[in-house]
């Protein structure tokens, strides 16, 4: 089963509703809601992202004041066409009680999806990260725009880490909704433990949250580098490179895990931050069976709407069969291994594949190895790596393996490859 | 009375399509009902042109002042007068005429040909149950279900339709200008071709394989490209009189045109899907294997073109 997230973003379906009408309808909520929805009203604001001079916004999210020095804290997947694209599109904060002002961006943390960007906001009052640890069940509050509604506020409850993800998260039992992207999960109190960032795809109310401690940190790291205009984009790249060679070097730190498939020693759950899961295919009029397992990281980085990277994958499928004999057990074998589309493709972000194949040997085993690479043209340095594998030398029992590394450097993409097509193992 | 000589009329292949015989000199050629020889061509005057005798064997033509005048053949060149013998041929209008005597030597006759075997029927009906087998081995080999039957028949006919239709244009268009039909002719070349596409593809997709060389299935395209050539010019072989040099231009043009044609689909298909992988994908049974295989590690630095290559790429862009 493959689990993918939604990042909630784009409002496309709103309609130009002004804030103030917005803050006119507010929600049925607890008296404990409504004291937070009245504290926060002035300080929570919707971010817009424009296009060119056009008044028409092509996404919307949320921001809110926080700390001293007027920054605020929302997505960077809310402003990364802004960041991206600074020709293109522009931003726009627009506060509860109508006001609008542009906004700027000041620091970005792509891996943790954060942004702090800054905008006129009159006298609002900042609100403040919380102190003390919450525990599981305690009720939180998250507060947003969703889906260009008035400034609305959310209960649910807090049920700590998100388990088997690279990067942490807050698990949040409640409704995030586009738009609310980057508004603030506070707790009883009205201080800010996280920032809301995506729901899951096909779950019910399973909501994920940033920690507010890589909020903090980004503040700090956009105070310390003050106002100055930068490049974002370079900047978005050595962050993804940087969380790559990461990701590459965790997964190098200890030996590999292996799994055992049919007659196969293959790699297994990697990481602990990697979904796996094995099965068996068999239909009564095939005359072959397929073993598989699969694993991949369950989740991506969001770069814009139309590129994820950050992913690793593979799969191992081990066909069998004692009935098609060795000339129809090669062709199935090749019908399985025919290229296809590798992944999502968006020309403007990525290069045609490149891609070699050749006749290995794994421990004295013939097997044919393929390895396709493609770049991204907008960012340098890093790379999509994709390694097939189809064993040869028997005409009743083949594995095929699939190995796919997202918006990694070169080097560390092939240290893994290596440490992958090491682990193969087999007997005849 | 012997006629002096015979003006004919002939066409493009130097067929007869009248013969006219000539008992007196000069004779005169037109389309009006006062010329000796009538030719209803309108691109021909009243009177157009008048022939003498100009010793053994030779003709004078003269152009009695039309609008289109006359040319030989040969040159092509418009002329006021010319001397011809028995071979020239003169084009007035759209029409080609020539002239000769009684004395004329004619070829001596050509001895009967037993047809040759493989323009026999009993040869095609051979050779198409050789195709029908190759391509049901081919689509048996392509499955892997109980339930593949319908499959293997299906993808089997569809085939043979495809070289049915083949050999009726090649027959239509014989019957249309060699006046023949020549169908078991065709249908031999057909199928002997379909074989040895087949057959030629196969093997190197095979060493390909076998050998570890992925840049012989390029090869192959050039290979299969020329068989069909030939395949063509088989065809043409059969039904034209043209000149052996004109049919092998017209085998490699129309090849030349269908594997464009695949190879322009193909680099569309490419272009609109750029985010396919391209690699051998060949895999056999493990007895057509004669590499051992190199190193991981070492296939993996020679892999270190790639980077070098979508660098190149991103800069491009």
């Amino acid at each position: 089963m493959r689990i993918s997230f939604i990042v909630m973003l784009i409002a496309l379906l709103t309609t130009t509703l002004s804030p103030s009408a917005g803050a006119a309808q507010e929600p049925q909520v607890s008296a404990q809601a409504r004291s937070i929805f009245d504290h926060n009203r002035d300080s929570v604001a919707q971010i817009r992202v424009l296009l060119g001079r056009s008044d028409s916004h092509t996404a919307t999210g949320t921001g809110f004041l926080i700390g001293a020095g007027g920054a605020m804290l929302t997505n960077y997947h809310v402003v990364a066409d802004k960041a991206l694209e600074p020709q293109t599109y522009r931003l726009e904060l627009v506060l509860p009680n109508g006001r609008r002002s542009a906004l700027r961006i000041l620091a970005l943390d792509v891996v943790h999806d954060l942004a702090v960007v800054q905008g006129d906001v009159g006298d609002a009052k900042p609100l403040s990260f919380v102190e003390s640890q919450l525990s599981k069940g305690d009720k939180v509050f998250s507060l947003g725009y969703p889906l260009g509604q008035g400034l609305t506020v959310t209960e649910g409850t807090y049920n700590g880490r998100s388990e088997e993800q690279y990067y942490e998260h807050f698990h949040f039992t409640g409704a995030l909704n586009p738009g609310m992207s980057g508004g603030p999960a506070v707790d009883a109190d009205g201080k800010v433990f996280g920032v809301n960032v995506a729901s899951h795809l096909g779950g019910q109310l399973v909501s994920f949250l940033v920690p507010s401690k890589y909020a903090k940190d980004l503040l700090d790291k956009a105070a310390a580098a003050g106002p100055s205009e930068r490049d974002f984009r370079k900047e978005v790249g050595a962050q993804l490179r940087a969380h790559g060679e990461a990701l590459m070097a965790s997964l190098l730190k200890e030996s590999m895990a292996l799994e055992r498939v049919s007659g196969f020693t293959l790699p297994g759950k990697v990481g602990e931050f990697m979904q796996c899961g094995a099965a068996t295919s068999r239909e009564s009029e095939r005359l072959y069976t397929v073993d598989s397992y699969r694993c991949h990281t369950l989740s991506s980085l969001y770069i814009d709407p139309r590129l994820h990277t950050g992913m690793i994958s593979f799969h191992h499928n081990i066909l069998r069969s004692t009935q098609l004999g060795a000339l129809r057990f090669a062709n199935l074998q090749e019908s399985r291994f025919e290229s296809g589309r590798g992944g999502e493709f968006d020309r403007k972000h990525h290069t045609r594949y490149a891609c070699d194949d050749r006749v290995v040997a794994l421990k004295g085993k013939r097997a044919k190895m393929v390895m396709c690479v493609r770049g991204y043209k907008r960012f340098e340095a890093l790379y999509d790596v994709v390694v097939k594998i189809a064993t040869l030398g028997n005409a009743e029992r083949a594995l095929q393996s699939q190995l796919s590394i997202e918006g990694v450097s070169y080097e560390a993409a092939m240290a893994f490859v290596r440490r992958y097509v090491e682990a193969i193992e087999w007997s005849r | 009375m012997e006629p002096l000589a015979f003006v004919e009329i002939v066409d493009r292949h130097k067929d007869v399509l009248a013969r006219h015989p000539i008992y007196h000199w000069p004779v005169k050629i037109g389309r009006g009902y006062q010329a000796d020889v009538l030719v209803d061509d309108p691109f021909i005057a009243p009177i157009h042109v008048a022939i003498a005798s100009a010793g053994e064997e030779r003709f004078t033509v003269l152009d009695l002042g039309s609008l289109n005048g006359f040319s030989l053949t040969a040159s092509g060149k418009r002329l006021d007068t010319a001397e011809v013998g028995p071979d020239d041929l003169v084009r007035l209008g759209h029409t080609q005429i020539r002239i000769r005597t009684p004395s004329y030597a004619v070829p001596a006759e050509r001895p009967l040909q037993a047809t040759a075997l493989y323009r026999r029927p009993a040869a095609f009906m051979v050779i198409a149950v050789l195709v029908v087998a190759l391509f049901l081995w081919n689509a048996w080999i392509m499955t892997s279900d109980d339930d593949d039957k319908y499959v293997i028949l299906l993808s089997t006919i569809g085939v043979i339709t495809v070289i049915g239709i083949w050999i009726s244009i090649w027959s239509v268009v014989s019957s249309a200008i060699g006046r023949r039909p020549n169908f078991a002719a065709h249908g031999f070349v057909a199928c002997a071709g379909v074989i040895a596409l087949v057959a030629a593809s196969s093997l190197f997709d095979y060493l390909a394989f076998g050998f570890d060389m992925g840049w012989l299935q390029y090869v192959a395209f050039v290979v299969v490209a020329a068989i069909l050539a030939y395949i063509v010019y088989r065809h043409l072989l059969l039904n034209s009189r043209a000149t052996r040099k004109t049919l092998v231009l017209a085998g490699t043009g129309i090849s030349l045109m269908v594997c464009g044609a695949i190879f322009a689909i193909n680099l569309a298909m490419d272009l609109a899907q750029d985010g396919n992988q391209h690699y051998n994908e060949s895999i056999k049974a493990p007895a057509f294997l004669f590499v051992s295989g190199v190193s991981p590690n070492a296939f993996m630095s020679d892999a270190e073109a790639l980077k070098r290559k979508v660098d190149a790429m991103g800069k491009r862009d």
